[in-house]
């Protein structure tokens, strides 16, 4: 491990405008999951001859909204550029996107996203339209003798945000996307639980190597394993004293492996200029003004009024607002519920652990507000002990199941009886007789003997109170 | 900004614009493109300091309400494409050789 080799991450994200009800530049319905092939499509959004596209105006105040969340620079007019290439993802042979040339300029410049005291610099936004997507026949690009093409998601509103290269590791790449996707969610710009709704072209580049492109990585997720994977490729490649050279590599999420890319790399030559179709159109201050005053609570202000209203801890409130739907849950849940601490590390340390260890999304989950509140009342009055609170999420989460109906049906109430419990304890003592005197030498003991009375009452005991009646009952 | 029309730049316009030329068509490219890049070096003699750069002759552009229409309907949709299968239009390999 060589810590002097730095690496330098720069990500180009680009992220699906999920609220948007059309097509960036048609009326075409833009929800095109699920869909037959094209048939959601029309002339423009085709790319045939003599279509004409128009702007979608909830696409720029979304844009709009982005830009000042993120604290840019606004350009004065509105502008779009024809980015060429030939592929058979973009039947009219260019993509309308936006450029920095000559009487161009993309929608948004130097903003930043904050991780605490870090910042990271956004270089800048572009609007954007989605190409076709493209099936490969026989699942691989490499050995498909043609491609199968699906016109359905071509012209989807996109915005392209791209950093300088300020990020210094793979964890930090996934802080930053985690905050993005938050500052998005709360704009209501983009539902990134959504399948491929948010993309990332990776750059990275380690001291003494040049830059590494890797395209079209599919979530954060795998970003975080491209730039783990790829910081140690290049160190390794440098410490032998190779050179690690300027090319495109791409993602291969199976064998979580980059491959580099086969087609020759030539310099790009999009041969970019103003698309005649879309004269500028000038954004005025006022309008700015007015998105400005739409703009809601984003989340470096609501972790602040988290903590401050509901005494929650900062870290708490962090991880709640970092996902949306988390801090919306607790919220809901909170008018009652009256431990808030209690009920944010129980969405934290045991609702979102298990959604998250297996891999699933907040969105799949079917608990609502209401189940959070019932689970938090029959642990508040002591029906159920956070043992079974935890066994019965599962079904909370999978089947939406009341937690006071689980409870009942499978019997999981508390034993709270003292009795009952003492009755148990001697029981354990009878099969283990020496553990009345080993208690004695060292009390840790009776940590064995309470795990011996929970196993015996099916965990429903509270282990406070076994622990203290083990320890009445054996002069502890 | 002067460019020098020679055929390894046209050979560099084949490979963008995915096309083959004739060792004869190229050399007549060279010389028609050099005679076009003549008339816009003539125009770049014009002193154009204090003037804002045109780029489109209408003067603002125009927004769309975010309300859906239906969209075609398929067999019309994919009607001119020369190859299909399954409602997909069937296109090119994209790393083939
Ligand atoms: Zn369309």
């Amino acid at each position: 491990m060589s810590s002097e080799l730095k690496i330098k991450v720069g990500l180009e994200v680009h992220v699906h405008i999920t609220s948007l009800k059309t097509k960036l530049f048609c009326s075409c319905p833009s929800n095109y999951v699920n869909l037959d092939p094209n048939s959601d499509v029309c002339p423009v959004c085709l790319g045939l001859p003599g279509a004409i596209p128009v702007l979608n105006e909830e696409a720029l105040r979304k844009a709009i909204m982005v830009a000042l969340a993120l604290g840019c620079d606004i350009a004065p007019s509105l502008m779009f550029s024809r980015k060429h290439y030939f592929y058979p993802d973009m039947a009219k042979n260019y993509q309308i996107s936006q450029y920095d040339g000559p009487g161009t300029a993309a929608i948004a410049k130097n903003g930043a996203v904050w991780l605490g005291e870090k910042k990271i610099r956004i270089r800048r936004i572009n609007i954007e339209e989605d190409p076709a997507k493209s099936v490969y026949p026989t699942g691989s690009i490499l050995t498909s003798p043609y491609t199968l093409l699906d016109y359905n998601r071509s012209g989807i509103g996109m915005l392209e945000i791209v950093t300088e290269p300020d990020i210094e590791d793979a964890k930090e790449a996934k802080s930053f996307l985690d905050k993005l996707k938050s500052i998005l969610e709360h704009l209501d710009v983009c539902d990134c639980s959504i399948e491929g709704s948010m993309r990332a072209d990776v750059n990275i580049s380690v001291t003494g190597g040049e830059r590494v492109e890797v395209k079209n990585v599919g979530s954060p997720s795998d970003v975080k394993d491209v730039i783990e994977y790829e910081s140690a490729r290049q160190r390794a490649a440098i410490l032998q004293g190779l050179k690690v050279q300027r090319e495109t590599r791409h993602w291969d999420s199976d064998r979580k492996v980059t491959v580099s890319s086969r087609v020759k790399e030539t310099d790009e030559d999009y041969r970019y200029f103003p698309d005649p179709d879309l004269p500028p159109l000038p954004i005025t201050k006022e309008y700015i003004e007015r998105v400005k005053e739409t703009l809601p609570e984003l989340p470096d202000s609501r972790i602040e009024r988290l903590s401050k209203q509901y005494g929650i801890s900062k870290y708490n409130a962090t991880v709640l607002v970092m996902d949306k739907a988390l801090a919306d849950l607790f919220e809901a849940a909170s008018a009652e519920v009256k431990d808030y601490e209690r009920l944010s590390n129980l969405l934290i340390n045991d609702y979102l652990r298990w959604i998250n260890d297996r891999n699933m999304k907040l969105s799949d989950s079917k608990a609502t507000p209401k189940h959070i509140v019932q689970l938090m009342q029959l642990l508040d009055s002591g029906v159920i002990t956070i043992k079974i609170a935890k066994e019965i999420l599962p079904t909370i989460i999978l089947e939406g199941k009341m937690p006071r109906e689980i409870v009942d049906e499978l019997g999981l109430t508390r034993v709270s009886d003292e009795k009952l419990i003492e009755t148990i304890i001697e029981e354990v003592i009878t099969e283990e007789p020496e553990l009345v005197t080993k208690v004695k030498k060292d009390p840790k003991v009776a940590n064995y003997i309470v795990g011996k009375v929970m196993r015996k009452t099916g965990k429903r005991a509270d282990p406070k109170l076994v622990n203290e009646l083990i320890r009445r009952k054996l002069g502890v | 900004m002067k460019v020098s029309v020679d055929e390894e730049l046209v050979r560099k316009l084949e490979s963008l614009a995915l096309i083959s030329l004739s060792p004869e068509e190229r050399r007549e490219i060279v010389k028609d493109l050099s005679r076009i890049l003549d008339f816009f070096n003539k125009i770049d003699e014009i002193n154009l300091e204090d003037v804002e750069p045109m780029f489109h002759p209408l003067s603002q552009g125009r927004l769309r309400k975010d309300q859906p229409r239906d969209p075609l309907p398929r067999d019309e949709a994919i009607k001119n494409a020369k190859k299909k299968k399954d409602g997909y239009i069937i296109g090119p390999s994209t790393t083939g050789g």
